[in-house]
């Protein structure tokens, strides 16, 4: 059912962030769409493609780092991805980048702090 | 027969000898004769008891031999101490590692692992009383840890320890403040409530997960599962409990120090009772407002 909202992919293990995200990006007026691995994003990408992504790097399964290997060169969708790290992952970070992420956003996630980002990535498209 | 002994024996005579002896009866120039034999006799019983040749020199040598002898003393006295105290530290230490092996409340093994750290500060106390008064290599069969061995333990484990106990012995709770992410859930209040729910349902899989990991000495297990508690401890600002899953992460990722780990999940299973319920009032506190 097409809403008329910007479909938002969020995969995020954590499920208190999970949670607070969700909340607010709705709030915020995106059509989320809540995950917690790797295999659900494989899933739901085989059916849907989201505007944006946002994801945290470690998830089960399958990481944030394998999600953009598999978007942008199994898939090769040009859609932003920002990605969710913890501080002291500059390594991932910088791995995110290299494959092609277009933001990141250290935890603790200020939720105000993505609508931000997540609004200036969509700008861009 | 021994020259000591035949002069004991005169001595004896002597006395007996005085018992009839009258000072009134003994003419002048006896009484003078008597005194020099006196000095001389006193003196010769100096020399051959008492060892001592000239009495100045001789008061010196008194005081010198007084001073090795009592700091020779202190130092036996120390020693004694010391080696006192370490059968009952040994014995204190050991018990402990018995106690954690058994069936305890979460109370219980709080205070267990409060009694081992502080019985293994006095023996560290006691190593260092011991080093500082015999020499090396006059120690018999008795090992001290190197200072090497005792410094980087204060670097690390007990501060640690310290860190995580004083928090739970001092009493002295920080008040948990929910109103920052009271904020981040645009003042809802159900919201909060779930995700402190969420938090509940995470740590108590924490504490199942790590038990587990420790069981199997799985420290990447460990690591991960303090690493993903940490996220959700610091978006509800709980500080103490993020303070030990912060240790256990790193403990698990670098020195990988098994009783360690033990030590700091006893203190997080002990702590996160209180910490549930200063959410509990805090969320009562915030829906009444």
């Amino acid at each position: 059912m097409d809403t008329g909202k910007r479909q938002l992919l969020l995969a995020e293990d954590d499920q208190l962030l999970a949670s607070l995200l969700n909340y607010r990006l709705k709030k915020g007026g995106y059509d989320v769409h809540l995950v917690h691995d790797g295999k659900e994003v494989k899933e739901y990408l085989s059916s849907t493609l989201p505007d944006i992504i946002v994801s945290d790097i470690m998830m089960p399964y399958f990481s944030g780092i394998e999600l953009i290997d598999y978007v942008r060169n199994e898939l090769g969708l040009k859609i932003p991805i920002i990605i969710i790290s913890s501080a002291g992952n500059e390594e991932n970070v910088l791995s995110a980048f290299e494959l092609g992420a277009n933001d990141f956003i250290s935890k603790p996630v200020s939720p105000s702090e993505l609508l931000v980002r997540v609004g200036r990535e969509l700008s861009k498209t | 027969m021994p020259k000591s002994d035949i002069l004991l024996r005169k001595l004896c005579d002597l006395e007996h000898s005085l018992r009839d002896f009258s000072i009134e009866a003994l003419p002048a120039r006896e009484a003078v004769v008597l005194q020099n034999s006196f000095f001389k006799f006193r003196k010769q019983i100096e020399i051959q008891i008492l060892e001592i040749a000239d009495e100045g020199t001789g008061m010196a040598a008194i005081h010198s031999t007084k001073k090795k002898d009592s700091h020779h003393l202190v130092s036996q006295d120390l020693i004694l101490i010391s080696n006192g105290l370490q059968l009952p530290l040994d014995n204190i230490i050991g018990c402990t590692y018995m106690l954690r092996e058994s069936n305890l409340s979460r109370e219980q093994t709080h205070y267990v692992e409060a009694i081992h750290a502080a019985s293994d500060l006095l023996m560290d106390i006691n190593d260092e009383l011991y080093d500082s008064i015999v020499p090396q290599g006059l120690k018999g069969g008795r090992k001290t840890k190197s200072k090497y061995q005792r410094i980087n333990k204060a670097m690390t484990v007990p501060h640690n320890y310290q860190t995580a106990l004083s928090t739970h012995i001092s009493g002295k709770k920080q008040k948990l403040d929910l109103n920052p992410v009271l904020e981040d859930c645009l003042g809802q209040v159900d919201l909060l409530e779930e995700l402190i729910g969420l938090f509940k349902v995470n740590a108590i899989e924490f504490i199942g997960e790590v038990k587990l990991h420790l069981q199997n000495s799985d420290f990447k297990g460990i690591a991960f599962a303090s690493h993903k508690i940490k996220n959700g401890l610091r978006m509800l600002h709980i500080t103490e409990l993020l303070t030990i899953a912060e240790q256990m992460d790193i403990q698990a990722r670098t020195d990988r120090d098994i009783k360690h780990l033990r030590f700091l999940y006893g203190c997080f299973v002990t702590e996160y009772p209180i910490v549930e319920k200063q959410l509990e009032g805090a969320i009562l506190k915030l829906k009444r407002n």
